[in-house]
């Protein structure tokens, strides 16, 4: 087994089990947190794939301002902890359906994914730098796609300015 | 395997050594250290005025735009990325389209110091 191959595995029980504390928690503090770690293992696997653009951007925007963004989300919010200190509830009445909803989604998935044939070639040559051919793209022929990002973002702002002054 | 695969041994030996030795040193402080929880202990000061609610309070609205207004800047900061690769190369052309970029950004940002939201309450 490949160094490669073994720090996926590593990677993604990570991950995986990760997750699985964000949803199981009861301290919303706690599944914040370890959201940052598995965007971060996630990071680590772009950049496994050699994909390090990838694995900055994972870990400036996901890491970075979405795990901000909702510590202040919850800032917001009224404290779901019950005064005893036993934390949110985690589980209700609709146990039986979410499990049956979420075992046929595995058993779709399965019936789609298990019959498929891989389609394995060989692995082509790792680009040095993704980053620069992606400049090289943006700033020469899609110019002014890029600019008008910048409008869309400047749209997002003036929303965010809005909504929240409506708050007040 | 090539070279770049082998590599990545270190990777899994970095992770297991730092798992590994991190681990160890929580679990032997956890071993020597007494073990006497009381309720002064606990508070979130050990000293000054005593706290007389908790510690989670609802914060104003207003708070949120400083992290959306982030977030928006940060997604502006990934196109840097790739601009710095480019620019010793493009020079003056890409120098301009990265201003203007930044420049209907900023006017975004003017916005928000008019309308007030940027005043810490």
């Amino acid at each position: 087994m490949s160094g490669q191959l073994l720090a996926f595995w590593a990677l993604s029980f990570v991950i995986l089990s990760g997750a699985l504390y964000i949803v199981m928690t009861k301290n919303i503090m706690h599944a914040v947190f370890m959201h940052l770690l598995t965007m971060s293992m996630i990071a680590a696997v772009y950049g496994l794939l050699h994909a390090d653009f990838m694995a900055a951007m994972q870990v400036l925007i996901y890491a970075g301002a979405v795990t901000a963004m909702v510590v202040f989300a919850l800032m917001l919010t009224k404290s779901q902890s019950r005064p005893d200190g036993a934390g949110i509830a985690v589980d209700n009445q609709q146990r039986g359906a979410s499990f049956l909803t979420a075992a046929g989604f595995l058993a779709v998935v399965i019936y789609v994914l298990v019959p498929q044939k891989w389609a394995v070639h060989e692995a082509a040559p790792v680009v040095k730098s993704d980053v620069a051919a992606m400049g090289a793209i943006i700033f020469k022929s899609y110019i002014l796609p890029f600019e008008v990002i910048s409008v869309i973002l400047l749209a997002a702002l003036i929303g965010v300015i809005v909504l929240a002054r409506k708050e007040d | 395997m090539n070279a770049g695969m082998t590599n990545y041994y270190y990777v899994v030996a970095f992770a297991i050594v730092g798992g590994v030795f991190g681990g160890l040193l929580l679990s032997v402080a956890r071993m020597l250290r007494p073990r006497k929880i009381s309720k002064t202990k606990l508070e979130a000061y050990e000293c000054g005025m005593e706290p007389f609610e908790g510690n989670w309070t609802q914060y104003s609205a207003r708070f949120y735009v400083f992290a959306l207004v982030f977030l928006i800047f940060d997604v502006e900061i990934a196109f840097l990325y790739p601009w710095g690769t480019v620019f010793r190369d493009f020079g003056v052309t890409s120098l301009i389209e990265m201003f203007v970029f930044i420049g209907v950004l900023l006017l975004g940002l003017v916005y928000a110091w008019k309308k007030g939201v940027l005043k810490w309450l």
